[in-house]
């Protein structure tokens, strides 16, 4: 990113001084492209997996990786069971959005690490309950059904050519879907779910289903219909069918500003079936000349 | 004996030490690989601190491609009167389960912070100030040749 936009600034400095004004002062213009910290630099082309069975941790081919890291959370001020320094919850910022809020501060740890090491997060953030311990095992309980029931978008469905193909063609097909971000109360606590969607099945209607993977697809140009790609298919019948892509969305949830914590199994949000007919084509050749016999075969 | 003067508002860092490498973290062990990995860190921070990256190209193979990232956007800002504050290394935890991977490489996982970072001009405008980081869970691969560990990649444990 910063990359760009170092580069679009170099690109505008080159015409000024190529109008013949004179060079000012240090700015923007002649800073050096690349401007970022460990953060940024230290991401990798590979998705890490801790890999089961194994002490170790593997790169993944294809797909997105899990969250690699654990979370916990600590309440402020707080003395043993149920008691709290009020002294200290005075300094501390007021939970009052709903009934009993108590602050929490939120920590880290690789996952697998052992024992593990926390390491601050951020916070504090608001927990909302009689037992906000028990606010926060019921939401991660029921998360996952929360997320299945939320109206998540599906992707819509493209075939190219459609909706007519030929019998034997490479019909490409590509599906649209977009990350989707729902507000919700559960327990009592605003929790925020992300669904970003990570893998899909494609189901061509005659029997084919391929996949999970992880491509969308995407537009050919008309020039380029009939190229194979690596969600296209090529109908062995003719017919009509109804293709659909089953999308799987990886869900992440935060409660009341806290970090994104993921959803354990993927949500499979169905299309709207595309129909497809399939058509054979014939190919003959004639030698009358139309226009000399215009009653002839083909004309 | 030059005294250490962090980088500030009104100029660089000066006589920045060089970080010394602990006989641990040589030896082929648990504790070796973490203490190594540790180093390591110490000399991205002073990469970054300095501009001067050769105290991690000499334990880092060339083909470590955050590495080389890491270069190509610090060592430039540290010509023609440039400068950065900050962005100090912090490593939180560091382990490993002294496993040999099927390639023969050995991992270890560290979770650390960078210190709030600042991109400043010759002229002292600051072109850039990037907050410190949260805790960010890296991977550390590394093998032991000739009796010293050399790390083959370093980088974020959620790739792309």
């Amino acid at each position: 990113m910063f990359w760009r936009l170092g580069g679009r600034v170099f690109t505008v400095a080159c015409l000024v001084l190529g109008l013949g004004m004179v060079a000012g002062p240090a700015t923007a213009a002649d800073d050096p492209p690349i401007t970022s910290n460990w953060g940024d630099f230290g991401i990798g082309t590979l998705g890490w997996q801790a890999l089961p069975g194994t002490n170790y941790w593997t790169v993944l081919p294809v797909g997105i990786p899990e969250d690699p890291d654990d979370y916990m959370f600590k309440f402020q001020c707080l003395i043993d069971q149920n008691n709290y320094d009020q002294a200290c919850l005075a300094s501390q910022p007021i939970c009052s959005a709903g009934k009993n809020g108590h602050p929490v501060l939120w920590y880290t740890s690789p996952k697998r690490t052992n024992p593990r090491v926390w390491t601050f997060f951020t916070g504090p953030t608001c927990i909302y309950d009689e037992k906000p311990k028990d606010a926060l095992d019921l939401i991660a309980e029921n998360i996952q059904k929360k997320f299945e029931e939320s109206p998540i978008v599906a992707a819509s469905v493209v075939s190219q050519p459609g909706p007519n193909t030929l019998l034997g063609a490479h019909t490409n097909f590509y599906a649209t879907a977009a990350e989707q971000s729902f507000d919700v109360e559960m327990f009592g606590q605003k929790v925020h779910i992300t669904a970003t969607p990570v893998e899909y099945t494609w189901s061509y209607g005659d029997g084919v289903v391929v996949g999970p993977s992880p491509y969308a697809g995407g537009s050919l140009t008309q020039d380029r219909w009939g190229e194979p790609t690596n969600t296209s298919h090529q109908y062995g019948a003719t017919g009509d069918f109804a293709a659909t892509v089953t999308t799987h969305f990886r869900g992440t949830y935060s409660v009341n500003g806290g970090p994104r914590l993921p959803v354990a199994n993927q949500g499979h949000f169905a299309s709207a079936p595309l129909p497809v007919s399939v058509w054979r084509s014939v190919v003959k050749n004639y030698e009358d000349d139309c226009i000399v016999n215009p009653a002839g075969a083909g004309c | 004996m030059p005294v250490y003067k962090p980088a500030s508002a009104s100029g660089p860092a000066e006589n920045v030490p060089v970080p010394v490498k602990p006989a641990l973290a040589d030896e082929f062990s648990k504790a070796g690989l973490e203490a190594f990995a540790t180093y390591w860190y110490a000399t991205l921070s002073y990469g970054f601190e300095t501009g001067d990256m050769s105290p991690m190209e000499a334990v880092t193979d060339p083909s470590c491609t955050t590495c080389s990232k890491v270069k190509a956007g610090i060592t430039p800002w540290h010509q023609e009167g440039r400068w950065t504050i900050g962005g100090q290394m912090t490593v939180n935890s560091v382990q490993s389960n002294f496993v040999e991977t099927p390639d023969g490489t050995f991992q270890a996982i560290a979770s650390v912070s960078q210190g709030q970072l600042d991109y400043v001009r010759a002229d002292k405008s600051v072109a850039q100030s990037l907050a410190k980081t949260p805790p960010i869970s890296d991977i550390i691969v590394a093998k032991f040749i000739e009796g010293k560990w050399l790390a083959l990649t370093v980088e974020h444990l959620a790739g792309k």
